[in-house]
This record gives C-alpha cells, sequence and structure tokens, in this order.
C-alpha cells in the first residue's frame, strides 16, 4: 500500500491525492459540479492515470462530491479559508 | 432457571432419537438447528422438549442447508451446536458440511439413514455411507462414527462432540432408522461422574477486544485465488487428519485370533453379524467377527492384519457394495477373497449369514 | 505531517486499496458501512459474513472479525451465529445474486422469523464475479451476457435499441420475470421491529445512514433489518464512469425506489 499524496491548491480547497488508491475509475470527475477534475500524468495504482484538479478557471468549490462518491478513498479535501 | 437432567447413572429405556437428545444434553450441547426429516425427527421432538428445561437454544430452519449453515454460525460463536437429519437432508447437508471440512469446524451432525437414492423410503438403509464419508468436493476429511445399539448411541453423541471440538473436524454420529425406531435399554450417564472430560469450546469469531488495536482480526476464508494456495490447505489438513487418525479409529473384533471367515459389517447389522457367528461358532466353525465403529478414519490397519490371516472376508451390508468397496480399499494387497451379502434398503438377519457362510464352506474356499 | 487518506476508522488499512474494480459500488457502500460501524463504537462486536459471488472480495476489508461462507449461504450463517450468541451483532453482505436468487429461501425466512440479524443486499443488476449474467435485479432493457438481446420490457430504460426487432421471446421479461424488489418484500412480509430500506453509493451519507439505522436496529433487539444498495458495475455494464453514474441515479431508480420502507419503532415504525 502506498499512502503517499500530492496536495494541489484550488480555489477554496487544499485537495489532497492518493495516487497508490486511485484505480482511475472517473467517478470523482463526473461528479465534480464545475468540471474542476480532470486525468492527470500521474499513473495511479493499476497503471491508468490518476486525476489532479486545476481543470477549470475557478478552482474548487470545497463541496467534497468526489471525495464522497470515490470508492477508494484516494482524494481528501481541505477547506481552506479565502485570503481576502 | 435451568436443571441439570442427568445426575449420577440409571438405566432407560427409551427409541433412539430420545437417547440422542438425552445424550446431547449430557454433552452440554448449547443449540440444536434443525429441519424435518424423518426418521430423525424425534431427536428434534425431544431435544425441544429438554431444551427448555435445562437452558438450552433451538432453531427451526427453512431447509437442511440452512440447518448446517447455522450450525456452522454456532459454531463460530464458540457454542457446543449440532444439528441432525437423514436422506435427502444428508444431500443438502453435504454443503455446510464442506465448508467445515475446509475451514476446520468443529460441527457435530448426527445422520438417521434412511433409503436411497431419491426420496426413496422413510425406513432403513445403509446407504449413506458414501456421502457422509465422502460426501461434497473434497477428500472426506471427516470423523464419522457408525453406532450399533443405543448405548452406542448415547456414547457416541457425547463423543462426537469431544472429538469434534478437539480435532476440529467435523464429525458424523451414523445411525438409521432402526435404530431410531426401536426401544432398547441403556445406561444413561453424566460423563463427568465417568471421568469423561468435556472438551471446552473457542470463542472464533467475536472474541474479547477491539480487532487491529487489541487484537489481530480473525479473516476466515475457505476461498482461495491460487491452487498453491489451496494445495498447501488441504495437505496441511489431510497431514493433520492422518496424523490423529490412530488416535480416534475405533472398532470391534470377537472369535477372530483363529477365523478362517471373517464377517465385517458396521452399524445394527453387524449386530445380527455377531449373532450368526455365535451361532456358527456352536457350530464348531471358525467364524470371527470385525465392526468399523469409525468409517472415517477407517481401521484400515487392523481389518488387513486381521484379513491377511484369514481365509474369506464376507462383508454384510445394506447397501449395495458401500462398505465392501471401502473394505476392498483397506486390504489391498492382501489375496484374501471377499464375499458379500448386500441389500441396499433392506434389513438382514443372522439366517442369511449363516446360509452364506455354509454356502462358503461347502464351496471349499473356508 | 503526512496526510492520511479518510477512511473509516474500521477499514483495515493493510488491505487497501481493495479489490473491487475501479468505480465498483461495493467500495462506497463498505465505507458508508465502515462510517456507520465507527460512529457506533462497534467494532468489537461486528461480525461480518460475506457471500460468495463480488461480495467475498470484501474478506479482509475491515479490522472486525469476518467469515467467508458459499453462495447464498451468508444470513443462515449469521443467524446461527446470533442465535447461539445474542451479545454478537451480525452483518451479513451479499450480492443481488446470492440475496434474491440462490438464497432467496434463507433470506425471506430469517424476515419472517425476525432474525436479529442485519442483511445488506448490494443490487448492481448482474452477476458480477462470474462475468455478468442476468441476475435478480437486471432492469428491463438491459443487455447481459445471457441476455445478450436484452431483457425486454416494457419501460424503455437502457439504451436506443431498447426492445429491438431482433429481440427473441426468450428474454421478454413476460418469460424472464420482472426485477425483485427486495426491501419492499421484506416490508411486506417482516412484522413488528423490522426495518427496511433501499439506499443507493450515489448517496453515501443517506446509506450510512440507513446502515446505522438496520445496526441500532438490531443493537436494540428489535428485528430483522435489511438494507438493499443500489450499485455500480462498470466492468460488466461496459460503461465509462458518464453512463455509471447515469444508470446508477437515472434509470435504476425509476424501478427501485430509493427510500426507507419500513421505519423504526422509535420513529413511529409500526410495533
Amino acid at each position: 500500500m502506498d499512502y503517499s499524496s500530492i496536495r494541489f491548491e484550488s480555489g477554496k480547497a487544499a485537495i489532497y491525492i492518493f495516487p497508490g488508491l486511485c484505480k482511475g475509475c472517473g467517478l470523482c470527475i463526473e461528479k465534480c459540479p464545475v468540471n474542476n477534475l480532470g486525468w492527470s500524468k500521474v499513473l495511479g495504482v493499476f497503471g491508468t492515470p490518476s486525476v489532479e484538479p486545476g481543470h477549470n478557471e475557478k478552482g474548487c468549490r470545497a463541496c467534497t462530491l468526489c471525495e464522497n462518491i470515490c470508492p477508494d478513498c484516494a482524494i481528501y479535501i481541505e477547506k481552506v479559508k479565502l485570503k481576502n | 432457571m435451568c436443571l441439570n437432567l442427568i445426575e449420577g447413572e440409571k438405566k432407560a429405556f427409551m427409541n433412539g432419537n430420545e437417547v440422542i437428545a438425552w445424550a446431547a444434553i449430557a454433552a452440554q450441547a448449547d443449540i440444536m438447528y434443525g429441519y424435518p426429516m424423518t426418521p430423525q425427527n424425534e431427536i428434534m421432538h425431544y431435544w425441544t422438549r429438554l431444551a427448555s428445561k435445562a437452558g438450552k437454544r433451538f432453531l427451526q430452519t427453512e431447509d437442511e442447508l440452512s440447518a448446517g449453515f447455522t450450525t456452522i454460525g454456532g459454531v463460530l460463536a464458540g457454542k457446543r451446536a449440532f444439528t441432525s437429519t437423514a436422506g435427502p437432508g444428508n444431500t443438502l447437508m453435504q454443503e455446510p458440511v464442506s465448508m467445515a471440512e475446509m475451514m476446520r469446524l468443529p460441527m457435530v451432525i448426527v445422520m438417521q439413514q434412511r433409503g436411497g437414492p431419491s426420496t426413496a423410503t422413510a425406513n432403513y438403509s445403509q446407504q449413506e455411507l458414501n456421502l457422509t464419508c465422502y460426501g461434497g468436493k473434497g477428500e472426506g476429511l471427516r470423523i464419522v462414527y457408525s453406532t450399533a445399539t443405543h448405548q452406542d448411541l448415547f456414547d457416541y453423541t457425547i463423543k462426537a462432540f469431544n472429538t469434534a471440538w478437539k480435532y476440529r473436524f467435523p464429525t458424523f454420529v451414523l445411525g438409521d432408522g432402526y435404530q431410531v425406531n426401536m426401544r432398547e435399554s441403556f445406561v444413561m450417564y453424566d460423563p463427568q461422574a465417568r471421568g469423561i472430560d468435556t472438551v471446552p469450546t473457542e470463542q472464533i469469531l467475536g472474541k474479547q477486544g477491539v480487532p487491529g488495536a487489541d487484537r489481530a482480526p480473525v479473516h476466515l476464508r475457505n476461498a482461495y485465488n491460487t491452487e498453491e494456495e489451496l494445495y498447501n490447505v488441504i495437505m496441511a489438513n489431510a497431514e493433520e487428519f492422518d496424523k490423529i487418525a490412530h488416535e480416534i479409529t475405533e472398532y470391534d473384533e470377537q472369535y477372530i485370533e483363529d477365523a478362517e471367515i471373517i464377517i465385517v459389517a458396521h452399524g445394527v447389522v453387524s449386530r445380527t453379524a455377531l449373532e450368526a457367528v455365535l451361532e456358527l461358532r456352536s457350530k464348531g466353525h471358525k467364524v470371527g467377527y470385525f465392526r468399523p465403529i469409525t468409517l472415517r478414519p477407517f481401521p484400515s490397519k487392523q481389518l488387513y492384519n486381521r484379513a491377511i490371516k484369514a481365509k474369506t472376508l464376507l462383508v454384510v451390508e445394506s447397501a449395495l457394495g458401500q462398505l465392501a468397496r471401502t473394505v476392498k480399499d483397506a486390504i489391498y494387497g492382501c489375496n484374501t477373497s471377499i464375499e458379500t451379502i448386500a441389500k441396499p434398503g433392506m434389513g438382514i438377519i443372522s439366517e442369511e449369514i449363516i446360509e452364506k457362510v455354509d454356502i462358503i464352506i461347502k464351496g471349499g474356499l473356508a | 505531517m503526512m496526510v492520511k487518506p479518510l477512511m473509516p476508522k474500521c477499514w483495515r488499512k493493510e488491505s487497501k486499496p481493495h479489490k473491487f474494480c475501479p468505480g465498483c459500488g461495493h467500495g462506497l457502500a463498505l465505507k458508508a458501512l465502515g462510517m456507520a460501524i465507527d460512529e457506533l463504537g462497534i467494532q468489537d462486536k461486528v461480525v461480518f459474513g460475506c457471500d460468495m459471488g463480488c461480495s467475498l472480495k470484501a474478506w479482509d476489508f475491515f479490522n472486525v472479525d469476518i467469515v467467508q461462507t458459499h453462495h447464498g449461504r451468508t444470513t443462515p450463517v449469521i443467524t446461527g451465529l446470533k442465535r447461539a450468541n445474542p451479545e454478537l451483532i451480525g452483518i451479513a453482505y451479499m450480492g443481488d445474486g446470492g440475496g434474491y436468487a440462490i438464497g432467496f429461501q434463507h433470506l425471506m425466512n430469517s424476515a419472517i422469523r425476525n432474525e436479529k440479524i442485519v442483511a445488506i443486499i448490494i443490487n448492481n443488476t448482474n452477476y458480477g464475479m462470474t462475468g455478468g449474467q442476468l441476475a435478480p435485479g437486471t432492469l428491463p432493457g438491459q443487455e447481459t451476457e445471457t441476455s445478450p438481446y436484452k431483457r425486454k420490457g416494457d419501460t424503455p430504460l437502457f439504451g436506443a435499441n431498447f426492445g429491438a426487432e431482433e429481440c427473441p421471446q426468450l428474454w421478454d421479461i413476460n418469460e424472464t420475470g420482472y426485477p425483485i424488489q427486495g426491501p419492499e418484500m421484506v416490508t411486506a412480509i417482516a412484522k413488528q421491529g423490522a426495518y427496511a430500506a433501499r439506499g443507493t453509493v450515489a448517496n453515501v451519507r443517506q446509506l450510512k445512514d440507513f446502515i446505522k439505522k438496520a445496526l441500532r436496529n438490531q443493537m436494540d433487539g428489535n428485528g430483522f433489518s435489511f438494507v438493499e444498495v443500489l450499485s455500480t458495475c462498470p466492468t460488466n455494464w461496459r460503461t465509462d464512469a458518464k453512463a455509471t453514474l447515469k444508470y446508477l441515479e437515472e434509470d435504476m431508480t425509476k424501478y427501485f425506489k430509493v427510500r426507507e420502507f419500513k421505519i423504526l419503532a422509535s420513529e413511529g415504525g409500526q410495533q
């Protein structure tokens, strides 16, 4: 098991992706209401692309729908306060 | 309030099923799971009456599959759990028993044989030997006691619980419809008073403590991914079974030292066989008696050592060669001839055996 | 500090990533179950039985005691365990094939006897482990390996070719029957104290609440608790993420209503 994560900052959230858990099913990409998630160049546990945020302009709204829908707990969302 | 139903020793006179219910109480069984199937129904009838007085439990299930699997559930909870069935129920029971065999679960099953195949008769046979010893897919790693008398039913039902929990293989008490329905006297006793220790049970699932923190979680498997994984499990179980076989194997032999003809029979038929032997001995014939009490593991070595000194084995059974096949397997390499009386689903009387022995003697074989 | 993945506490970390296919709903159902176990604090009391089929892959999923059973026989194993030791909390976990086909008599009789156990049925509308055959949950119009011309029905749910001309009568809904309505059936036969609900892996929070109520119902000794879970099988449905979610959220819920059918006594349920 590989529980190392990649941290992204996007919109209202710090998003942690765990490629060692991601099987590349893509459910999170479909669930994201602002189309922020997309395929990454980092490979997941099955050698398929894992996911990453940053695929829209406004970034993450921290709704955690992706975290909830992930069957493998490969996404962790940390809400962050806006700077202004 | 729970009553101690069996104190000291006393003579009793009852039918075979009632004996089993009393024996299960004496063995400190905790719970029975069952489904109606002639001829074992009265085990449930008597158990339900005794159980409520003795603080025991009972569940009537929807079929024998469920009876077997709920029994496994009871065993996993660490209780002395048992079930009983017969005939078509034996067929269904093989599925849970194969799981118990794979996972080394000490379930106890009382099997009262009736006619087969299919529905057949609800009366009597010895046709469930193959199924009970080798049923299911697997290698027959189970223990089978074949009883002949009501005393046997009492003794071996108690023993079955102890054997099962000591060695962790599914254990059968194999009776039949005749033993069930006849009444005879036997001595009922409290095993503790006779110095028979009750083998303690063990809670297999749901032990104390938080799994993963205080202790490792128990994850029991019966499915494996690779051939090697399965092979290792089966071979370890088989090795264990072979190692303990001599501690479990039981048989009875009489008039055997100088016997030229040995009558081999198990279960209720062995009583007829012994009667015939006594009669033939009184006429001066050198006839002996060998009765395997455990059909699994089978007393192969013991029978072989007797067979090699005899001229003929006469295998007598209420089935079409199920015991005979086991005997042939056991004495492989020995030139002693084998004769049979095989009457599937029929009772056998001593006159038939005497007649057959007379023919063998006249034929010059002995 | 290294950030840890947000897994239920009772999940066994050593067995993750788990053995289910990408996008499989089992992971989500087991996430909901894990959260429910955590919130009730019953990790040391739970005994989890898993059926054959894909459910089998949950055999080392949790840090709770687990037993693999035979296909369809999880309900009686857990029933027997609970009867022998009522202190334990028994969960029988199986698929729609295990619960509604081969193990149907066990499930229904346990419901009738009001066994104090929790039965969870993962309905992914096909036999996943064996390669995607027609199952009790297969919807009208759905294509499976044993209904290759689609299960023809009277409600067009699945794809444009629904009820195609070439569909032989063999797979007509009148020949193969309608999908089983499990919680509805349990509601019809189980009496005092039973609980029945249908959740979906599309709504894990709600599903967790249903499972939690089911577990609490058992802990209170009320009766049979039953939760069917609408789940996904992208591997055998041959769907991508978009189509998987559409089928789960739109098509399946047209036939399988997501709600509680028999509520707890404490919430006004029939006693």
